[in-house]
């Protein structure tokens, strides 16, 4: 029955029982970094269809045959498309009107703007979660990298900081994190915020951008919540309707999250 | 008899515990992860259900705006509202909602809402009725308010009163749904020179009556036996199901009684052209097959078409009429 000298046994056994222990060592960094830092959910694979948006379409064709003020919003359109300015085609309410219109909706965040020879002339923002003076940050519960905190100009929770994306600015205060663009120029790696037993996420009103190029203290990579990254990201949509006035080139888009 | 040697066991144990740990941990890890496939094709029906109805030209003026009298048009077309018009899926029924987010049309005296009651109730000179101040009796008026504006009223045959632009018909289910869904689409209501902006909200749903009526258009259309599994939580047994109202355009389920006293029917839904045998629902158990048949006779039962199954219509026949069994033979 016995094979092996005896030491030879208990040698093997105990190389073994070492193996088996790193193995069980292992396996708990493994539950603790897979289950508990990045959620159950990180353990299903998951296969979603491309969701279908047609809202910002709807909206954009209700537009098309709305009178806002004393003109239809296309008239007024194509005459600031044509003219360069709102004020000159007489359609200095337009924004606001606009502004009203989306809210019957209950549009929260959209951005609506008109372009002649491709440069804006006119644009409606919903403007949500927006602070500061001039509406340049956003209510934050942290600045993080690539940020500087701005007067809030009333527009934030007491909680809340109003941020202004400012990668210059953020890089000459003290105790900062190097400014490392990420995303293809469109966000800055960023420490986020991680709530207990959840995963990493930007700071409010930040985008995470997804992509994997982050690492070390700063591992995620963060963009500004403006249209053009929401877009990028698939949040929301954009619909663009030519302005066509004899030689005159416009564009009027709506883009709805 | 051989002696066995204690340490050797001792070490046979230490061996196994971590291949049968390794076996459990591969076991956990494998029951542990899950795949799922979610394919949303409520979700889905819903987006192209909303996408076929504002480009309607029966519904509406433009692409996603609404006329007020196509709408009120459409929905007298059945009592009961049940209807599914204009654009239609086999497999979930809907219902369609659209709603003014305009508010109310604000007014001094009954004259103001004229115009009101003609668009958002269909109420012409010929309906109209003003005969008394307020809203009281009538169908139509100015709502006077102690505190606040003034508004509009008016009210549909066999409906209730309403201040604004509002129209629903559809398909309603009568007993306990398997799915349903609801979302909501920003469209806009014809109003003079302008579009009102107002909201289409579409509800599926999926029972036990979409399903049997789908099997039915499938089997007659594609000249296929089709057969689903049945869950008795769904449908009421002894249930029977047939063509109904007023056109034979609708298709019902009727309590047992039907044969005997009863002839109202407990849910319907608007399905017309589909030709089938009426069906009694009486399973022997709680969950099971049933299958739709086309055949090429008017008349045959399941016995006959086990018995010969030249009756079951081909791809090169013509069926007749749809026979539904239960069970999934021949």
């Amino acid at each position: 029955m016995k094979g092996l000298s005896m030491p030879e046994d208990i040698g093997m056994t105990l190389i073994l029982l070492v193996v088996v222990i790193m193995m069980v060592v292992m396996v708990f960094f493994i539950y603790i970094e897979v289950f508990l830092k990045m959620g159950s959910s990180q353990s299903a694979y998951s296969i979603a269809f491309v969701s279908i948006a047609n809202k910002p379409y709807l909206i954009t064709e209700v537009l098309a045959h709305t009178k806002l003020g004393d003109r239809q919003v296309f008239e007024q359109a194509i005459e600031i498309a044509t003219t360069g300015s709102a004020q000159n085609a007489g359609a200095a309410d337009l924004p606001e009107n606009l502004t009203d219109f989306m809210k019957v909706y209950g549009t929260r965040e959209y951005y609506i703007s008109i372009k002649s020879n491709d440069m804006e002339v006119m644009n409606a923002d919903s403007n949500e979660y927006k602070c500061g003076a001039d509406n340049e940050g956003w209510c934050s519960n942290k600045c993080d990298v690539g940020r500087v905190e701005i007067n809030d100009n009333g527009n934030c929770w007491f909680w809340q900081s109003c941020c202004k994306e400012d990668k210059v600015a953020y890089a000459s205060t003290v105790n900062n994190y190097p400014v490392v663009t990420c995303g293809g120029g469109r966000g800055v790696c960023s420490e986020g915020v991680k709530p207990l037993f959840q995963r990493r996420t930007c700071a409010q009103n930040r985008l995470d951008i997804g992509t994997q190029e982050c690492t070390g203290a700063t591992p995620i990579c963060c963009a500004p919540k403006t249209e053009e990254n929401q877009i990028a990201v698939g949040n929301a949509v954009k619909v663009s309707v030519p302005l066509l006035y004899k030689l005159n080139y416009g564009i009027l888009e709506v883009s709805v999250k | 008899m051989a002696k066995l040697d204690p340490l050797w066991i001792m070490m046979f144990i230490i061996r196994m515990i971590p291949a049968i740990l390794f076996v459990i941990l591969m076991m956990v890890i494998f029951f542990s992860f899950r795949v799922d496939v979610r394919d949303e094709g409520m979700k889905r029906f819903v987006i192209e259900m909303s996408d076929s109805l504002t480009s309607s030209p029966n519904l509406t003026d433009y692409k996603s705006i609404f006329n007020p009298q196509k709408l009120t048009d459409t929905e007298n077309k059945d009592p009961n509202r049940n209807i599914e018009l204009y654009s239609t899926n086999c497999d979930y029924g809907y219902y369609l909602d659209i709603e003014s987010l305009a508010g109310p049309t604000e007014c001094s005296s009954g004259s103001d809402c004229i115009n009101f009651c003609y668009s958002a109730c269909g109420l012409d000179s010929s309906t109209i009725d003003m005969s008394t101040v307020g809203t009281i009796n009538g169908n139509c008026g100015c709502n006077i308010e102690l505190i606040g504006n003034n508004f509009c009223q008016c009210k549909k045959t066999g409906g209730d009163w309403q201040d604004g632009y509002k129209w629903g018909y559809g398909y309603v289910p009568g007993y306990k749904r398997m799915a349903s869904l609801s979302d909501e689409f920003p469209v806009g209501i014809t109003s003079g020179e302008t579009a009102l902006p107002a909201k289409m909200t579409i509800t599926a749903t999926d029972s036990f009556l979409t399903k049997i009526s789908c099997m039915a258009k499938k089997a007659f259309t594609l000249k296929e036996k089709i057969s689903i599994k049945y869950d008795t939580t769904y449908v009421t047994i002894n249930s029977v199901f047939k063509r109904s109202g007023t056109a034979g355009t609708h298709v019902c389920l009727y309590y047992q009684g039907y044969y005997s006293s009863q002839s109202e029917p407990y849910e319907c839904r608007y399905f017309p052209d589909i030709p089938f045998l009426d069906f009694q629902f009486t399973p022997t158990s709680s969950t099971g097959t049933m299958t739709a048949y086309p055949i090429t006779n008017s008349f045959a039962t399941c016995n006959d078409i086990k018995a010969n199954t030249d009756l079951i219509a081909g791809y090169d026949d013509t069926p007749a009429t749809v026979l539904f069994c239960l069970g999934g033979t021949p």
